[in-house]
């Protein structure tokens, strides 16, 4: 399994979910995060082979952020994505290197982003989640996965 | 290397077929067509973004930031292992399981988490026999620990599963990282963070401890070490234990784990470690693996 093989069945898996959510409004459901998650992760991540470390669910408000950190290791392939409790709600991911400098986003409009990094080094790294376009305060599921 | 929405387009085609498969059922083939839904994905992908910052004050964010999926998974740790070219096998050098008896609990979860570790590292080169040792070592852990009928179920299926040759060795570390994922749930909703952060603690000593005995015998290439030094995991594992109930309590045990990772911390400034310096983490290590 390549990594663009990877990223293309979870590019068709969201938008798989994107055909399979009536698009609501903003709104408190981390169940609804979390099952979306788990839908990406049991297809796109453990159907192709590739392994979960952990993942974490919380909630924010418009333009709210929540941070995670994590450690990833040179020489490895990760995929880190998220889901949120709507289709309305804009969820971004942002990964920052020691130095706080970006290393990449999934700024795209909608609930399911994902970015796949090779790390330049090993050590720990942020995972900023943030939350666009919601009318109340959303709930979001996020994972760390790993290319086997 | 990145390769996120930036290296959309490239996987259009595969995207587009696999679409047919994960929207089946919903629209006719017409509907659907390959070459239409993918399309509008990078339009999307070059909207202004919500958030254009490019960077962030660490230090500060770090001081916040949550901890869920901080450490690696001790398969991870097996996979970055032949990234780094450390072709040592380390099933035959993973010792004997440490003593839980009337061991206090933050000790029998550090030594819990190492025998999960060990079931992981064993699976590479290790026999079945010796798998499934390590596996029931894992389990009598986590059932000290009070890790709950349903966690323990898990893994006895599990156990059971190997042992009929359904699981294979190498099927082994992702459903391991499965039941690792629920023995965390289990063990934060039951036993508390402070047992379930030392299983983790535990993994993570014996995974730097073979690796830094190895690597200090001049195993694998020149920037292995930098999987041993990880000062921030090993400075939030530190603060977590001088923190914890048992160190509070003057617990034997655990006050003289605190020793040793103060001395790992000392290490870990350093911008590289020489060899002399990985000898000294497998050294102090070994001293924590020694006391349970």
């Amino acid at each position: 399994m390549t990594r663009t093989t990877l990223l293309a069945a979870l590019s068709a898996l969201l938008f798989g979910l994107g055909t399979a959510f009536v698009p609501t409004t903003a709104q408190a459901d981390p169940a609804k995060a979390e099952t979306c998650l788990d839908e990406l992760i049991s297809a796109a991540v453990i159907g192709n082979g590739n392994r979960l470390r952990a993942k974490d669910s919380d909630a924010a408000a418009d333009k709210e952020e929540v941070v995670y950190r994590v450690t990833l290791y040179k020489g490895m392939t990760y995929l880190l994505l998220g889901c949120a409790d709507g289709e309305g709600v804009d969820l971004d991911l942002s990964l920052f290197d020691d130095a706080g400098e970006l290393v990449d986003r999934d700024a795209s409009p909608d609930a399911q982003p994902f970015v796949s990094v090779e790390p330049a080094k090993t050590g720990e790294y942020l995972l900023r989640v943030m939350v666009h376009k919601a009318s109340a305060k959303t709930d979001f599921a996020v994972a760390v996965a790993y290319k086997d | 290397m990145l390769l996120s929405r930036s290296t959309w387009a490239a996987s259009t085609a595969l995207a587009s077929l696999l679409l047919l498969n994960a929207c089946g059922g919903s629209g006719t083939p017409e509907e659907t067509a390959p070459a239409e839904q993918p399309a509008e994905k990078p339009a999307e992908a070059e909207a202004p973004a919500a958030d254009a910052s490019t960077k962030i004050d660490f230090a500060a964010a770090s001081s916040r930031g949550k901890t869920a999926m901080f450490v690696p998974a001790p398969s991870e740790f097996q996979i970055a292992l032949a990234a780094a070219e450390v072709t040592t096998p380390l099933g035959d050098r993973l010792g004997t399981e440490g003593n839980i008896e009337g061991k206090s609990k933050p000790v029998v979860a550090l030594e819990t988490g190492r025998r999960i570790a060990n079931v992981l590292l064993a699976s590479k080169d290790g026999t079945k026999d010796a798998v499934l040792a390590r596996m029931k070592a894992a389990k009598a852990g986590l059932a000290a620990l009070g890790a709950g009928e349903s966690v323990l179920g898990e893994t006895d299926k599990l156990i059971a599963d190997y042992e009929a040759g359904t699981i294979g060795n190498a099927e082994l570390p992702p459903s391991m990282d499965l039941l690792n994922q629920k023995v965390q749930k289990a063990l934060n909703k039951g036993a508390g963070e402070e047992v379930a952060t030392l299983v983790q603690a535990g993994g993570w000593v014996q995974g730097v401890h073979l690796l830094s005995t190895v690597l200090s015998e001049g195993a694998g290439s020149k920037e292995a070490p930098a999987l041993v030094h990880q000062p921030s995991v090993l400075g939030y594992f530190t603060e977590f234990i001088k923190n914890s109930s048992a160190a509070k309590a003057g617990d034997e045990d655990v006050v003289a784990v605190i020793v040793e990772l103060d001395a790992m911390s000392e290490i870990a400034k350093k911008e590289t470690l020489a060899n002399e310096d990985l000898k000294a983490v497998a050294k102090h290590t070994g001293n924590i693996i020694a006391r349970f």
